[in-house]
Order: structure tokens, then sequence, then C-alpha cells
């Protein structure tokens, strides 16, 4: 019960697991290559982190049929399976997916990692998350936000993220185009 | 028993002893007689349960403030809305120490730990972080484990096991197996073994079952486990962890409470016997077995019974009957699953139902115990009530039943009258 260095031990592990979140939270805001993402979404609440948007991109839905990929119909993957997401940018500057991969080829687009939520046997359809698909704002500034995504007609909103050379991906910011 | 558990009661007995006042063996007499050698019931711990509770809502308080999401102030000044309460703590637990109050060393980390979490809700907030939240989860609690292993008591054990199972819950749902899930359940079955504590155990029954379903998720899409479209299963599956746990608990029977352990024990028979009494009902019985997907699933009921059988006959065999006699018939009523003709499964429930009611009268017969005479001719009577809603073969044949019932029950009284009453 009264061992010192024990205590201490505990004590550095738990801070040491914050400073090592810290680091794999913010490297690639550092180190990453910024893409603009169009965007759509909703607001929701987490009970640990409070109200966030929900966002969805362009390669969040995906048919396979209709995008180089070496993913076929007939194989199923589990939740959490790594897929990689290449990404070229349009005359706009606007980031499409043009490639949705299991093994993803030397090139120059930028490929981003995304793990995959839903797939079904002999269907071309696939859903995946890159990890940034949630805003987290104050509830004012998200319900904005959700107001602004349900008026796409009028104004476009994009995501500008970061992502690593791996592929790992973090918002940088919320932009606007009228 | 005023004095049950009492710790004054325990530092008096020793005073005592050294003293003179008492010899060891009558010291040992008073120790046994007042149950001062077992876990404590929970809620004479009051003033620590209601410290912890002060520091669990001060800690939800956090988790709002956090929420509220102070987009304004700068990344570093955010983040010590979260660091400055959990160094805080670290600096009170070294304070405690110094000063020798063990108590409040555990009291401050238990505040560190819980604040902990706050802080990667606090990251994850900052930086947008959505991949996989449960994870955030696994890292709050693997930071806190070493600590619920330090100290193992009830505050520790109790919260980090709700949140193990909150996790467990995310991971199921999603259909993901981290094989830390069973690290963790080890180290917090190690903790209750070790230091038992009674809504630990309940609690961790709950974590266990959490655990199993999870892992049963996770295999179901590489074994043809089961059909996902169907629930069936986990009431069978339940029916058969609610046995399992039940022989776990001999485990610690003998450093628990007994009117607890009786408690929980009666709680989960009737479980068992709820479950059993539902398939006497054809109807039930065979919407069950037309969704199920037996031929896959069978050897699950097999390998449970297996594991919780080996552990009853190890621990419980030689010196309780009536638990054992309540395996065999849960056991045969589960064995069913291996029977291919449908037919048979409502006939072997009505079979198991009535055997456990008569024998639970006839234990109370013969062992002078009115408790368990009494909960056989309840057994029986709700059997007969269930045969009056749902016919055995015609109106005649299902009267002249609880004709008999009715008859035999009056007979049954006069019966242990006559042993016991005079």
């Amino acid at each position: 019960m009264k061992n010192k260095n024990l205590l201490l031990g505990i004590i550095i592990l738990q801070i040491g697991l914050l400073i090592g979140m810290f680091v794999s939270f913010f490297y690639p805001l550092w180190f990453g290559t910024a893409v603009k993402l169009r965007v759509g979404g909703y607001d929701p609440r987490d009970i640990f982190r409070g109200n966030y948007t929900q966002l969805s991109y362009n390669f969040s839905n995906l048919y396979l049929d209709s995008i180089s990929t070496d993913i076929t119909t007939k194989q199923i993957f589990r939740f959490g399976d790594e897929i990689y997401v290449e990404l070229k940018p349009s005359k706009e500057g606007e980031y499409q997916p043009v490639g949705v991969w299991e093994n993803p080829p030397q090139t120059e687009n930028v490929l981003l990692k995304t793990t995959l939520r839903d797939n079904y046997y002999n269907y071309p359809y696939i859903t995946l998350s890159a990890g940034i698909e949630s805003y987290f704002s104050s509830p004012q500034r998200a319900l904005a936000l959700e107001k602004d995504l349900q008026n796409a007609d009028s104004l476009k909103v994009f995501v500008i993220a970061r992502i690593t050379k791996g592929g790992i991906a973090r918002i940088e910011r919320i932009d606007y185009e009228r | 028993m005023a004095f049950k558990h009492s710790d004054t009661l325990r530092k008096e007995i020793a005073l005592w002893l050294a003293e003179g006042l008492i010899s060891e063996e009558q010291a040992q007499k008073l120790i046994e007689r007042y149950e001062l050698d077992k876990a404590q019931v929970w809620y004479k711990d009051s003033g620590n349960i209601l410290k912890a509770l002060a520091i669990l809502l001060v800690t939800m308080g956090i988790f709002l403030v956090i929420s509220a999401n102070w987009e304004s102030i700068p990344t570093f000044g955010r983040m010590m809305l979260g660091l400055v309460p959990l160094l805080a703590a670290y600096a009170v637990s070294f304070y405690c120490y110094q000063k020798e109050d063990w108590k409040g060393v555990e009291l401050a980390l238990y505040f560190a730990s819980l604040v902990f979490g706050a802080n990667i809700a606090l990251q994850s907030q900052i930086f947008h972080i959505s991949s996989y939240f449960p994870n955030g989860l696994l890292f709050w609690i693997l930071a806190a484990m070493p600590l619920v292993l330090y100290f193992r008591s009830a505050m520790y054990v109790l919260s980090f096991l709700a949140l193990y199972v909150l996790w467990l819950g995310f991971q199921t749902e999603f259909e993901q197996f981290n094989v830390i899930s069973l690290l963790i359940l080890a180290s917090f079955g190690l903790v209750l073994y070790r230091n038992p504590q009674q809504v630990g155990t309940v609690f961790f029954g709950f974590a266990l079952y959490g655990c199993l379903v999870n892992l049963v998720v996770y295999l179901r899409r590489d074994l043809g486990f089961f059909d996902s479209s169907s629930f069936y299963f986990f009431v069978s599956f339940t029916a058969a962890f609610v046995l399992f746990y039940q022989s776990l608990l001999l485990l610690v029977r003998e450093r628990l409470s007994e009117i607890f352990i009786r408690q929980l024990s009666s709680l989960l028979r009737l479980i068992l016997v709820f479950w059993v009494f539902l398939f006497t009902f054809p109807e039930i019985a065979d919407d069950f077995y037309r969704s199920w997907g037996k031929a896959t699933t069978w050897y699950w009921e097999v390998y449970i019974l297996a594991i919780s059988g080996t552990v009853l006959f190890l621990f419980l065999a030689p010196r309780n009957l009536e638990s054992l006699v309540n395996w065999l018939i849960s056991a045969f009523f589960f064995a069913t699953f291996l029977v291919t003709d449908d037919s048979w499964y409502c006939f072997i429930a009505n079979l198991s139902f009535l055997a456990y009611a008569i024998w639970k009268i006839y234990h109370g017969m013969t062992s002078h115990d009115k408790a368990s005479f009494m909960w056989g001719v309840f057994y029986l009577l709700v059997w007969a009530v269930g045969k009056y809603l749902a016919l055995v073969a015609d109106y005649a044949t299902t009267a002249i039943i609880l004709i008999v019932c009715g008859v035999g029950t009056y007979f049954i009284n006069k019966l242990w009258d006559k042993r016991h009453e005079k």
C-alpha cells in the first residue's frame, strides 16, 4: 500500500499516455499536406465531448464500379479494416476520390487512410471513415454549421484537412464558398 | 446482529485479545459470529461511498465544462482545463502521502483517474478526432488499471468496471474484439477474488457477460455462428451464462456474506427457472426452435455447461447437494438442444420444471427447510396456472391436472404440519 515509487511510476505512466496521445493527435497538423474537401452533415451530442457536427465527405460512400479499385464485390471486410482512398485535386482545388484500395499503388496523388464501416457481399458499395467525421464546437456554432450544411445550394462548405504521407488525416478548419 | 461486519468490534476484539481479556479461541468465535472476516455489507462503508460519489459528481461537472467547448481560447489554454485538476489531484495525493493519510492518497488518485478520462475527451475534442472513440475509453481504463490493482477498493472497481462494460458495449455494437478485454476482465477478477466485494461481484457478472457476448458477436461471422437477425440465441446464451456465473460465485462464497450469496443465488436461480417456465408453453418453444439455427450453435451450450459443471463439481458438489441438483436439472434442460425432434422440447421443459418443483418440496421436507418447501409449492402453482392458460391436450385433461395439483398442495401442507409443526 505504501510504495511511493510504484505510485510515482503509475502517475508517470498516466502523464506519458496523455503526452503520447497529444503527439499522435497533433503531428498530422504539423507535417500533413493540406487538402480541401466538400462536406455535408448534421449536429448530434457526444456524452463525453459535447456537441459536434457529423460530417460526410465525397469519399464516405463509394460505388466500386465507378472508381479505380482492387476491391471486388466478393470480398467481405470487417468493420475497422484499413482501406486507402486516393484523392486528386480538381481544377477548383477541391479533392475528389479517384481510387479506393486495399493495397494502395505508388501514386503522386494523396492517399487517405480510412477504416471500413460497411460493405456487402456481391454489392459494389462501400462506406468508409477517415477519423475526420466529427467537428467539435460550441452548441451554438454546431447548430449554425448544421444550417450552413443544409443550404448546399447557396453555400459550399469545405473542410481543410491535413493528411500525412501515411494517410492519417486531421481537420485544420472549416471553410466556406458562396 | 448490529455488530455484523463492524469495524469497531473488530478493533475492540483485537484490543481485548491484546489485554488478555479473551482467549484466541474466543476471539475467533466472535469473529465468526459477527462475520468480521468477511466482506463488509456495501452500505456500511457509507463515508467512503459518499466521498467517491462526490468526486464522481465533480468529475461529471468537469466533463460538462469541457463539453461547452471553449473554442475561442487557444489550444494550450483549453488543455489546461483538464490538466490543472489532474495535476492538482497528483499534488494532493503526494501531500496526503507525506502526511501518511492513505485514504487521502486513494481518494486523490481516484479523482486523478477520473479526470484522466476528461483529458482524453478534451484532446480528442480539440483535434476533432472521430476515429473509433471507444479506443479513448480503453486508454482511460488501461491508465486506471494499475490503481485498481493497487488499491483494490470498491470505488475503483465499481467505477472502472462500469466504464469497462460501457466500452464492451461499443465494441459489441461495432463487432470489434480486443484481446486486452480478457486481460482487463482477468485483472478485475483477480482484484475481486483477493478482495471480495458484494456490489463488485454483481458488476463483475455484467462485465463477464458483456465480454462473452462481445467475443461471440465478433466470432459470429467467422464461425457462421448464428443468424444476425435472430435474438433467440441470446436468450439461450444468457440463461447458460447465469448457470456459469452461479458456479463462479462458489469461488468467493466463503469470503462474502452468507446472506448476500444466498440472495444472489436465489435471484439467479429464479431467472433460470423463469426461463425454463417460458418453454413449458408450446407456442414459445416452437417459435424459439424454429427461429434458432441449432445445428451451428449447440456446441456453445455444451461448452458452457462443461465449464460450469467442472467448476461446480470441483468446488461445490461435496458440500451443497441443492446446488448440484439445480445444475443437473438446468443441464438436463439445456441438453435438449441436442435433441433433433422438435416435439420433445416443450415436453422436456415441462418435465424439468416439474422435477425441479417436486425436488424443492422434497428437499424442504427432508431438511426441514421451509423456504425451499414453499418455493417448490410456489413453482408447482405457477406451473398449474400456466397450464390454465395453455391447456394440456384439452379442457377436461387440464381441469383434472389442476384439481390434482390443488388437492396435492393441500395434502403436502398437511404432510409438512405432521412432520415438522408438531
